[in-house]
């Protein structure tokens, strides 16, 4: 016992030395600034200044005025159904990917193909969708062309749903990546031996390959959704009138609205959001670990 | 179970050459080689994890040659066990059980697992994870989830290969009173000749994508069909020799550049014409030390120390190769001072004496 608390101790001073720089600057940069944030969000403002208090009236606010909670249960609502969206299209891309192409190469090439938008400036990919959906967009010229329609319709942008469809385009690969390395990990003899013992392919799949990728569909959907959370380009580019998202409403509290107390109440709120989520994620991962043992 | 002209190509490689195999009720039958030989393809044909390129393969009669894995009644121990990391060793056990096509009631299910888990001794770990087990106990497991389907015919991939080589003993006896409770056929692909030996009813050499020989294993130790079995079964120095003749059962053969000739006893080698080149197969277990009949003298090179056994390698006068021995250590007592550059003499009885035609010096 002495001695290991002798070598622990001697050990402990360069591991120190070594993680001071890291540890220094996540504490300057990351942990300094959300306190602040924090500090802020129970301040009070009197036009045009904001006064160090400590009261609550700025998160009441937040719950109680529906200018702010219904932002945040459409930013909730909207993340989740992107999330849904890019997994259950993503899924099956990292599926066919790792289990149908039976080439190396091929699938080398595929999976780049899903990894380069990601080297597309974010704006130019959010840009793409409004010359897609736009009333002189590509789907309504083809519409027209085909005869379906005779006027150009609007209805295709600046909503919810086109808000949805840019969102879900942009995080796939965030969904492809996490889901492909875990289908590669499955050894294919655990299929081999699904198939030996009975058990058919749709069966094999439900019950060893599914179970066996969860750990990269719970991953792939945390990112996801916490980004999509987050998004302030799709709704401004896409959304409309009826798309704010909570980035939106932060952006305008520091910035047109000039109420940074509440500024910063509402950036705690989407925070503990945020970790809370990554909490669950991460329990339901150590679970799933702890199943495969 | 038959294979009938079954062979196998992957593109110009051919992985095996047309094969005919049939297994008996109830046998346990080995395919036996070094790795590349195509006894694992083999057994993935049977398994119904590749298709064979001609031929066909019945079981019970019925042609399952080109039937799925789920589609035919042959269950696999994979060589790494293939358990489901997610899923207890009961659950794994249950997986095969609860299909569509096993039609058996919960009881039966419930009966079964417990059975299983019974026959290979691990009653009390039906709620372990394969992941907190050990190799042997999770060989076990993968034992008990083939044998809960009730195959026909049960295939052994390399199924001790995983083990250190204590616990591969116990589990060659384990294996062996499996087979006999279970009544089942059992084919099962090893690169361990002494696990071969041990296990079989019959066993089937292989090389090179053919069978060489098959046989009980004391009929491939006594009466090995080529040089390469005889190696291969039990080891043997092979020494190139002339055939000088044969007379009342005796063939008279020359070791090496004939300093030393050897009177052989057995079944006479077909095509043998006097003068013939011939391979002389000589097992290190019966060379006995000290001068008699058929002797081999030469300089010992290395003394090597085995516990029970001393393994000598001389090289005996006018032949290139040195040859190996393996003598009981009580047998050295007398000859303390035996070192590399000794003089050393062995012999051998005519009956141990293996001899086959040399077929690369024709």
């Amino acid at each position: 016992m002495r001695g290991k608390s002798v070598l622990a101790r001697r050990s402990a001073l360069p591991v120190l030395g070594l993680f001071a720089l890291p540890v220094g600057w996540a504490f300057l940069l990351l942990i300094v600034p959300y306190g602040i944030m924090v500090a802020i969000s129970f301040w009070t403002r009197q036009f045009p200044l904001f006064v160090p208090d400590f009261q609550f009236g700025n998160y009441l606010q937040l719950f109680s005025d529906p200018q702010y909670y219904t932002v945040i249960l459409r930013t909730a609502k909207i993340a989740a159904l992107v999330t849904l969206a890019a997994t259950c299209l993503g899924y099956p891309l990292a599926y066919y990917l790792v289990f149908v192409i039976k080439t190396e190469r091929l699938r080398a090439l595929l999976y780049m193909l899903v990894i380069v938008p990601l080297w597309v400036s974010y704006l130019l990919r959010t840009y793409t969708w409004k010359t897609i959906l736009g009333t002189d967009g590509a789907l309504n010229s083809a519409l027209k062309w085909l005869g379906v329609i005779d006027q150009p319709i609007s209805l295709f942008l600046y909503n919810q749903w086109s808000m949805v469809i840019t969102l879900t385009y942009i995080f796939i690969p965030f969904v492809v990546m996490p889901v492909f390395a875990a289908l590669e990990n499955i050894p294919r003899n655990l299929i081999e031996a699904s198939e030996d013992l009975g058990v058919r392919p749709f069966g094999t799949f439900l019950r060893v390959i599914l179970p066996l990728s969860a750990g990269g569909v719970i991953s792939g959907a945390t990112v996801t959704f916490c980004l999509a959370f987050g998004d302030f380009v799709a709704p401004v580019l896409v959304g409309g009138p009826d798309g704010t998202m909570v980035a939106n409403l932060l952006q305008s509290q520091f910035g047109a609205a000039l109420n940074w107390p509440l500024g910063s109440a509402l950036a705690t709120v989407v925070l503990l959001i945020v970790m809370a989520l990554l909490w669950l994620s991460a329990r339901l991962d150590r679970a799933g670990r702890v199943a495969l043992g | 179970m038959a294979l009938e002209g079954v062979s196998k190509s992957y593109g110009a490689v051919q992985a095996l050459g047309q094969t005919d195999l049939v297994l008996n009720e109830g046998e346990f039958v080995t395919l036996l080689g070094p790795s590349g030989c195509g006894k694992t393809t083999t057994l993935r044909m049977v398994g119904g994890f590749e298709f064979p390129s001609t031929g066909r393969i019945l079981i019970d009669g019925r042609d399952t040659t080109y039937a799925a894995p789920f589609d035919r009644p042959v269950n696999t121990v994979f060589q790494d066990y293939a358990l489901f990391p997610h899923m207890t060793v009961a659950q794994n056990i249950r997986y095969g059980l609860t299909v569509r096509g096993a039609n058996l009631s919960p009881a039966e299910v419930s009966s079964r697992v417990e059975h299983a888990l019974a026959l290979v001794g691990l009653s009390k770990f039906a709620d372990r994870r394969p992941a907190m087990m050990s190799g042997g106990q999770r060989q076990r497991v993968a034992m008990a989830r083939a044998i809960a389907r009730r195959p026909r015919v049960l295939l052994l991939d390399e199924p001790l290969s995983a083990l250190d080589v204590k616990l591969r003993e116990g589990m060659q006896v384990e294996l062996k009173r499996i087979h006999r409770e279970l009544g089942i056929t059992f084919l099962m692909v090893t690169h361990d000749q002494g696990e071969a030996m041990a296990l079989s009813d019959r066993v089937v050499v292989m090389q090179a994508g053919q069978i060489c020989q098959t046989g009980k294993p004391e009929e491939l130790y006594d009466s090995p069909a080529n040089p390469y079995v005889a190696d291969f079964i039990g080891g043997a120095n092979l020494v190139k020799g002339v055939w000088k003749g044969r007379d009342r059962g005796r063939d008279r053969l020359a070791l090496g550049q004939g300093q030393a000739e050897v009177q052989r006893e057995g079944h006479a080698v077909a095509g043998l014409s006097e003068g013939a080149a011939v391979l002389i197969g000589l097992r290190p277990d019966n060379l006995l030390l000290g001068d008699g009949p058929n002797a081999i003298s030469g300089r010992v090179l290395e003394v090597l120390f085995r516990g029970d056994r001393i393994r000598i390698e001389f090289t005996p006068r006018g032949i290139a190769a040195p040859i190996f021995a393996e003598v009981p250590r009580a047998a050295l007592r007398d000859l303390q001072n035996l070192g590399p550059g000794s003089p050393v003499t062995f012999h051998i009885d005519a009956a141990d004496i293996l001899l086959f035609a040399d077929e690369v010096a024709k």
